[in-house]
């Protein structure tokens, strides 16, 4: 390994389960390995179905009014133009969630963002501790044949004890 | 453009690494192109392929996304690799990093 020694130390909580929630762990984690930091993730409650093998985290843009409605297609004014989709719309429309996810994931892919599936891939890779929270699992009725190799399961203890000693502790 | 660079660092503690350091080595072993990525990926492809050159050898980065000059400087001083060099133009940023 290079670097100067002193390697840091990351401890990240997932909590959330939705593609837009899904980023900021995931990029963490793996630019932190990337950094040659230490990192472990501890996926819990809905944060815990992003280490489903068959991962379909989705983004829902209703009650969520900061989220800018934009098509990744037409002329630039077009795509930079934010529609104003009220609730009762985004709440109703049968799909509106499944639209909006596809507009985000080909919007991502024209921007060159990594998907979900790449960055925790990375995170695989370099080896970045992925623990799935044991009660979430009983609770939601998953089993650990759900999740990708290298999942670890535990608990809040399992968690501490890394986090203990953490230079960088987040919950997301 | 990268042999004007001058390859000598006062703080090196590893005296062989300098040695290696020589100015022939400022050619890149490998050339990386992460054009069209945006951020995390220009990182995660550059400590991949850093990984892979010898310590000493240098690795020579394109990208695209502005993002890359505080996050490759930033990638620099925590992991030691040592921006040897650094452009821009046309909208692309080339790093020269030397392996450390």
């Amino acid at each position: 390994m290079s670097g100067n020694g002193d390697q840091k130390r990351m401890a990240l909580i997932a909590s959330r389960g939705t593609l837009d929630w899904a980023y900021p762990p995931f990029i963490l984690a793996s630019t932190g390995a990337a950094l040659n930091m230490e990192v472990a993730v501890f996926f819990t409650f809905y944060g815990l179905p992003l280490l489903m093998k068959d991962l379909k985290a989705k983004v829902a843009p209703h009650s969520n009014p900061a989220m800018p409605m934009k098509m990744p297609f037409g002329s630039e004014g077009f795509q930079r133009f934010s529609w104003p989709i009220p609730n009762i719309v985004s709440g109703v429309v049968p799909g509106f969630e499944s639209f909006a996810t596809a507009m985000m994931k080909r919007t991502f892919a024209k921007k060159g963002v990594a998907t979900i599936e790449q960055l925790r891939e990375a995170c695989v890779e370099s080896d970045v501790r992925l623990i799935g929270c044991q009660m979430t699992m009983d609770v939601f009725g998953f089993s650990a044949d759900d999740f990708i190799d290298g999942v670890e399961l535990g608990g809040a203890a399992t968690f501490l004890e890394f986090a203990a000693d953490a230079d960088i502790t987040l919950f997301i | 453009m990268s042999d004007t660079v001058t390859t000598h660092e006062s703080g090196n503690v590893e005296p062989e690494v300098e040695e290696v350091a020589s100015k022939a080595d400022d050619e890149p072993a490998m050339e990386l192109d992460c054009r069209g990525l945006n951020c995390p990926l220009p990182i995660l492809k550059t400590k991949k392929a850093i990984d892979t050159i010898e310590v000493g050898q240098v690795l020579k980065m394109i990208s695209t996304d502005p993002g890359s000059i505080p996050d490759v400087g930033a990638f620099s001083r925590r992991t030691g690799h040592q921006i040897v060099e650094q452009s821009e133009g046309d909208g692309e940023y080339t790093f020269w990093i030397r392996r450390a």
